[in-house]
């Protein structure tokens, strides 16, 4: 910092005014030698006058040759000066040439990217029973799998406009299990055979296996736009969002890349989708910085919200809302994040069916029913399903040098309108309303080893995650206890090694499964 | 004799002024090697603090006080860049690399764009926001927002 203080200037005044008084003093010994030497000296000065006048013409040619080749010579530096100016500025143009070059590089750069992400992860089970319920919701069996490889392209079109559009390239639906059963046994004895979700459909699983037109084939994958929207930000309080979206809450949701999350395995409120984790329709956002510690961010969403065709049309003319609230406090090594999510909407699914109605004329004619009906022919929508979804969340973070604990919570309660049916050996059961509920917290620390390595990261950590599917059914209660190790040795990769326990809290299903897990992900 | 008189008192003040200056701190005085934040001589504001330069450069932030603001790296590798991350930033470079990587995961955001003489990117790009050293700066090209 080069701020003036007042002993600089102290000091700064105190030599000026010491300087001065050597000068004045110098200056008053010097006027003391002159006066008694000027005495001296005055008799001889008047008899040389008379000489001196006869050569002052000559004497003023030469003077006035002196001062015009001077003249000449400070002209021709002045000359050999602009010159080197002028060389100067012709290299200066050169090197603005490549550096608008260079700039024009910069900025088509940033104007246009693709980008992305891709892993590898490892799965292996260790359960006291082979045949334990937890293998009904997590894998059971030793396997490598990679989920997909997910790609952004990003367009920074002006200052204000951009758009985002992250697809997931996969090799899904091949091998996804639609159906599940479910079988209900008294005394031994089967009473009852449903599925899950579709009661009446057994265990069924998609095989997208296409057969070339002579020998071989192939199984054929799959696209999932992730998000895909376009951002009109005119200032950082204020942006518009159009198009899908991930919802704007807790922080594993927009974190949600392999490279980045600290685990392999998602928390439950991620991967039973508690919250909706996309939605498309508009949101608007901002942030506001009122003093260097503090940051406020703010989203409202406004979307077609959860329905069976919801990321490109609805099925009700309910739209859902949101509204996203975060406030951040950091220092140089420290943060505190507290934020939260309250959501409304209603999922509905339909049938749609066309009706026309008919009537027998006098003629004995069947002809189109416009007597007793405005539209004789219209359609109908039967609704199968629909209910009111209320969901709120929270999450904390705090960070402490390396040190990092953070943790989300989340509920949702669906209220039915319309109860989906379920009929089974003759029996119709109708969907009861329920509450899920959902929590994980974890530590981590990364250990301090910028001045040891230069690009490698190590962050140990430990957690806990809880997941309640439902109230109205006591056995899909789960707990997880996790460890395991975050490793970067680039800023491009990352590896994992995770160890979990899950235990089956429901009653009559005590249960506890160890899973290994590891993976490697790759940014580029 | 009054002349001497005073030397002597001012001289020994001086002495006094130097032992006490010297003796607590050192003076801060100009270096060519101090980081300067400079912005495009059209940007109406004439200082910022650190944590607003590292919000920008982190792009938290886009405009300030209503006026875009476009940050302007220098060249990866290079030892301004790497003071600069340092002093502003408060990471290594590898540390920096790594955040944009997760930004991208996250925001699909990418780094700010990067160019080899940032006083030049600065005086050629409205709203443009960089750094540079002392040694490098030109006062008819850029705008001092912030020492360090």
């Amino acid at each position: 910092m080069k701020t003036i203080e007042l002993k600089t200037i102290l000091f700064s005044m105190l030599t000026i005014v010491f300087f001065a008084v050597n000068a004045v003093a110098q200056e008053a010994e010097k006027t003391n030698v002159t006066d008694s030497n000027a005495k001296g000296n005055n008799t001889a000065m008047s008899a040389k006058t008379d000489a001196g006048t006869a050569t002052a013409a000559n004497a003023t040619v030469a003077e006035r040759l002196e001062a015009l080749q001077a003249k000449v010579e400070a002209q021709e530096e002045q000359i050999k000066t602009l010159s080197q100016q002028q060389q100067m500025a012709k290299e200066d143009r050169d090197d603005l040439s490549m550096q608008v070059m260079e700039a024009n590089a910069a900025a088509a750069d940033e104007k246009f990217t693709i980008s992305g992400f891709l892993d590898l992860s490892h799965t292996a089970s260790f359960a006291k029973y082979d045949d334990a319920i937890t293998y009904y919701y997590q894998p059971k069996y030793n396997s490598f799998y990679q989920t997909g490889v997910n790609l952004y392209l990003k367009s920074q079109m002006t200052e204000t406009l951009s758009a985002l559009v992250e697809t997931r390239f996969s090799y899904s639906p091949n091998g996804n299990i639609t159906n599940k059963s479910q079988v209900t046994r008294v005394d031994g004895v089967e009473t009852a055979r449903t599925g899950d979700p579709d009661p009446n459909k057994g265990f069924e699983r998609t095989d997208t296996y296409a057969k070339y037109q002579f020998e071989g084939g192939t199984r054929l994958g799959g696209v999932n736009i992730e998000r895909a929207h376009l951002d009109w930000k005119p200032r950082d309080w204020f942006g518009i969002r159009a198009g899908r979206y991930l919802t704007p809450f807790g922080i594993w949701n927009e974190d949600h890349g392999s490279p980045v999350v600290l685990t392999v395995a998602l928390p439950f409120l991620i991967s039973w989708d508690v919250v909706p984790t996309a939605q498309t329709g508009l949101m608007v956002f901002g942030s506001i910085f009122p003093t260097d510690l503090l940051k406020l961010e703010y989203a409202v969403t406004l979307s077609n919200g959860r329905g069976p065709t919801e990321n490109f049309f609805d099925t009700d003319h309910n739209k859902a809302i949101g509204l996203r609230t975060k406030i951040q406090v950091a220092g140089e090594d420290w943060l505190i994040s507290l934020g939260g999510y309250g959501y409304y909407g209603k999922y509905t699914d339909i049938e749609t069916e066309m009706i026309t109605e008919y009537r027998i004329d006098e003629t004995g004619t069947q002809v189109l029913d416009d007597v007793n009906y405005d539209l004789a022919q219209r359609s109908n929508d039967v609704i199968t399903d629909k209910h009111k979804e209320y969901i709120g969340t929270v999450d904390l973070k705090l960070n402490w040098k390396g040190l990092t604990l953070f943790g989300e919570a989340g509920a949702r309660k669906s209220e039915y309108l319309v109860r989906p049916e379920t009929v089974s050996y003759g029996t119709t059961i109708w969907a009861a309303d329920f509450i899920t509920n959902s929590a994980y917290g974890m530590l981590a620390y990364q250990l301090p080893l910028e001045k040891v390595f230069d690009t490698l990261t190590i962050t140990p950590f430990v957690g806990v995650d809880y997941l309640d599917l439902s109230d109205a059914n006591d056995t899909s209660k789960f707990g997880i206890y996790r460890f395991g190790i975050n490793i970067k040795p680039s800023p491009y990769v990352t590896l994992k090694a995770n160890a979990y326990r899950v235990d089956s809290l429901g009653e009559g299903v005590d249960e506890k499964t160890w899973f290994v897990k590891s993976q490697v992900a790759v940014s580029f | 004799m009054d002349t001497d008189f005073y030397r002597k008192t001012i001289g020994g003040l001086l002495l006094a002024s130097c032992v006490l200056l010297f003796s607590q701190s050192p003076v801060m005085a100009e270096s060519p090697n101090d980081l300067l934040i400079i912005v495009n001589k059209k940007f109406e504001y004439s200082s910022l603090t650190i944590t607003e330069v590292k919000r920008i450069f982190r792009k938290e932030m886009t405009t300030y006080k209503g006026t875009s603001v476009k940050p302007i790296h220098a060249k990866m590798g290079s030892p301004l860049r790497d003071i600069f991350v340092s002093k502003v930033l408060g990471m290594n470079v590898s540390a920096e690399q790594k955040y944009w990587q997760d930004m991208m995961v996250k925001k699909g955001m990418r780094p700010p764009s990067e160019l080899s003489n940032t006083v030049r990117g600065v005086f050629s790009a409205p709203g443009a926001m960089s750094y540079c050293f002392r040694r490098d700066f030109s006062p008819i090209t850029a705008k001092i927002v912030l020492e360090l």
